[in-house]
């Protein structure tokens, strides 16, 4: 494969059964879409979100954030409908006077709040979906002059709420961004360690190769019968001090050692030093 | 190419005399036993043997997409100098595991080192990779 990692047959038939989801034994356009989403990476890996990366516990408190700015508007609702209720009607007071207090403290304020509501509605979302901005409507005409004050302290304080939303997303946004990034650095970060295992790989061949060559080498020294200037004089062709390919060629077929054209060309680019394309 | 890395053997074979170049027209067989000529031959064979590997080594480092020299090379030379000597590469073949011996660390830097000056550069590891 062009990106260097080359997986067994095994393996693209494991990763194929993943993809294929209808198997139908060719990968559509959305079973593609699917293994590319974000979302559905976990379930098509099998691997919990937090072990794929650590940066999804960031993105799920991220997520949890945008949940409880969905609650802002369960916090009016409770506001407009429930105000009435004298113990929440206190925690109201109690928040209202808070958020004039210290505004910034509002926000933990409505953390309280939500958590009431999550004892009360089953599914604050769906409840605010389905009741969309009608109710927010019908909050701004139900709503005290308090509450108004409070509404427009609050939207002081944060000044528009698409914009927090949009804030948020592009927030989500870029922690999705970071995800993928630091899973492809995650990836090369591997690939790099593979690289480093390969090149260690050749360092240790190399090591073995010349031990070998080292050995051979002392062994030829021992052997009184065999000196320097000889085994040159071997190759040469001529009274020249150095030696050409086709020299290097006609003694090793005179030595009976078979080679290819392409094997002489390493062997003299490895011993001439003058890069001359001779071996002197 | 042929004299060994150890000093005494290397001193065995230059101390020794040659055939007058009278007697010696390219005929082994007058000069050398059976023996001494495998052997030379083995030799010859092993080196030419040796650089194929390391082509096929090259080859397979350079189709890793994020294999780069210059990395591989900074992670030898761990003081940043430009250059890596005996006892750097030592470091690192102890630390992943490689080598340990002496004998294996001068070779491997006399491979990588031509010029003989006991210190490797980023050009000469280029060359070899």
């Amino acid at each position: 494969m062009k990106n260097g990692f080359y997986p067994s047959e095994s393996d693209i038939n494991a990763i194929f059964r993943r993809i294929d989801i209808d198997k139908d034994g060719r990968i559509s356009f959305d079973e593609f879409k699917k293994i590319i989403t974000f979302q559905d990476y976990s379930k098509i890996t099998g691997l919990k979100d937090e072990e794929l990366n650590p940066n999804l516990q960031s993105y799920n408190n991220i997520s949890k954030l945008s949940v409880m700015d969905s609650h802002n508007k369960d916090f009016k609702e409770y506001l407009s409908s429930n105000h009435q209720n004298t113990t929440n009607d206190l925690e109201v007071k109690n928040s209202h006077s808070s958020f004039r207090n210290n505004p910034s403290s509002f926000k933990k304020e409505r953390v309280d709040f939500h958590s009431f509501n999550f004892k009360t509605n089953d599914n604050p979302i769906k409840e605010e979906n389905k009741q969309g901005n009608k109710q927010e409507d019908n909050y701004s005409h139900k709503s005290n002059n308090r509450e108004c004050t409070l509404e427009r302290e609050f939207n002081k304080a944060s000044p528009n709420k698409n914009s927090q939303h949009s804030h948020q997303n592009s927030r989500l946004k870029n922690n999705n961004s970071s995800f993928m990034g630091s899973s492809s650095s995650f990836l090369k970060k591997n690939y790099i360690l593979l690289e480093e295992e390969a090149f260690q790989e050749m360092l240790r061949d190399i090591i073995d190769m010349n031990k070998e060559i080292e050995l051979l080498k002392c062994d030829l020294a021992v052997c009184n019968d065999f000196n320097l200037l000889d085994s040159f004089r071997f190759f040469q062709s001529s009274n020249r001090d150095y030696l050409f390919s086709t020299d290097l060629k006609n003694g090793l077929s005179l030595l009976e050692i078979p080679f290819s054209e392409e094997e002489v060309e390493f062997f003299i680019n490895r011993f001439d030093c003058s890069k001359s394309r001779v071996i002197s | 190419m042929i004299l060994p890395l150890d000093k005494e053997y290397s001193e065995i074979i230059k101390s020794r005399n040659y055939a007058k170049s009278e007697l010696f027209v390219r005929n082994l067989d007058s000069i050398m036993c059976n023996e001494t000529k495998f052997k030379f031959a083995q030799l010859l064979q092993l080196l030419i043997s040796q650089e194929m590997k390391i082509e096929i080594w090259r080859e397979k480092l350079n189709k890793m997409r994020n294999f780069i020299i210059k990395n591989m090379f900074e992670k030898i030379d761990s003081y940043g100098n430009g250059f890596f000597t005996e006892y750097d590469l030592s470091d690192y073949l102890n630390k992943c595991n490689v080598s340990n011996i002496k004998s294996d660390i001068v070779l491997l830097t006399n491979r990588f080192n031509r010029d003989n000056t006991g210190k490797v550069t980023y050009t000469q590891v280029h060359i070899i990779i």
